[in-house]
């Protein structure tokens, strides 16, 4: 297949959309849709500090090399990364090894952080005596760091690397779940400020995986690119397979189901206006709708 | 009725580190991919070495890379 625009073998067609790409056009063409995304949601602002979530897997990775990309030379903006050492060995430490070679690289501020000096253990070591769902701790206990640290560090925001596959997988489980309050955290706009809640932001929110992928691949970016021991074969495995399976018989699903959250979700927002205050937790002090935070919690049970 | 054009092929495909053989009955990869059972969204393709579409034409004795798309944590 020849590039729409210039001839030249194509690297991608898109199905979707109807057109196939040589590696230049479509490295160009996936950036200025991200930035439109960017401009539109307003994403990025005059003067915001910008905290990259970096685990140093393809999307983390992408994302950072973006902002970089894209503010890397605004004296108005600042970009810096931020690193999650949860502790689990033959994962973690290798995925840790690339986001620090990709900031260096970049000549890029990188942060990292352990559970162990947070929290006292290390992953592995919760799980040892534990009979416990190891997602649920890492999730909880990684956004918790992230949250916090990224607010001590100064940022406005917090980027992560969540494309089109993790969001349209994450409406169908809430849906599947019946989690209206996880759904409408969905959006792709920082949800209303709060206090000490640095707002989120997904730049890759409208590019499939497969996208991202192939621009970190063509484009050089080292990425690691290995499973966590721990993942489970999980209902969000079910969805992904689900939902491939449905774009491949009907090309454009997955931006079709974005398009239309998107659509609804102002009114969904507005109907179930977001009754839960947000308090102090009385333990740790960060911001939380409980009596005990999330985190304070499960510490408990350790 | 006209018999329906038989495309014998051979192919060597490289997936997670392993090299096999394959023959099957098609003109691209996306054919390929059917008869190993493999989404068409699940993966990149490399044909001797470039990143093409799954679309396009493969020829005998080409070599398809599989690259599986990693979720990342
Ligand atoms: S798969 Fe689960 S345990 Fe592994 S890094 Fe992700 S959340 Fe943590
Ligand atoms: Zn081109
Ligand atoms: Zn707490």
């Amino acid at each position: 297949m020849k590039c729409y625009s210039c001839g030249n073998p194509a690297v991608i067609y898109r199905k979707y959309e109807g057109r196939a790409w040589c590696k230049k056009h479509f490295s160009r063409q996936l950036e200025s849709k991200i930035k439109a995304t960017i401009k539109k949601d307003k994403l990025v602002e005059k003067g915001d500090k910008i905290c990259v979530a970096l685990s140093g897997g393809k999307d983390s990775c992408l994302t950072l090399y973006l902002m970089d990309k894209f503010f890397g030379k605004r004296p108005d903006i600042n970009v810096f990364a931020l690193s999650i050492d949860e502790g689990i060995k033959g994962y973690r430490d290798e995925s840790i090894k690339k986001a620090r070679k990709l900031c260096k690289k970049l000549n890029i501020p990188f942060h990292l952080y352990s559970f162990k000096e947070e929290f006292g253990k290390t992953m592995d070591e919760i799980l040892k005596n534990k009979e416990a769902r190891a997602c649920t701790y890492c999730g909880v206990f990684r956004r918790y760091i992230l949250n916090k640290k990224s607010r001590e560090l100064g940022a406005t925001r917090l980027a992560t690397g969540h494309n089109l596959d993790d969001e349209i997988q994450s409406i169908f489980i809430n849906n599947l779940k019946g989690d209206t309050n996880r759904l409408m955290r969905l959006g792709a706009k920082p949800v209303a400020v709060k206090k000490d809640f640095v707002n989120r932001i997904k730049p890759l929110r409208y590019i499939p995986e497969k996208e991202t992928t192939l621009y970190a691949m063509l484009n050089g970016i080292e990425f690691h690119d290995s499973r966590c021991p721990n993942a489970e074969d999980s209902v969000r495995f079910d969805v992904r397979k689900f939902l491939n399976d449905m774009e491949e018989k009907y090309p454009g699903t997955k931006h079709i189901i974005i398009c239309h959250f998107d659509t609804i979700l102002p009114a969904l927002r507005k109907y179930f206006a977001d009754k839960g205050s947000v308090g102090v937790c009385p333990k740790c002090g960060e911001p939380t709708s409980r009596a005990l935070c999330k985190v304070c919690e499960l510490l408990e049970n350790l | 009725m006209g018999r329906q054009k038989v495309n014998f092929m051979q192919v060597k495909v490289k997936i997670q580190e392993k090299i096999e053989k394959v023959e099957f009955n098609g003109e691209t990869t996306e054919d390929l991919l059917k008869k190993m059972n493999i989404n068409t969204e699940s993966v990149l393709i490399k044909r001797n070495g470039k990143f093409v579409p799954v679309e396009d034409k493969i020829k005998n004795m080409d070599e398809i890379e599989v690259i599986n798309i990693v979720s990342s944590g």
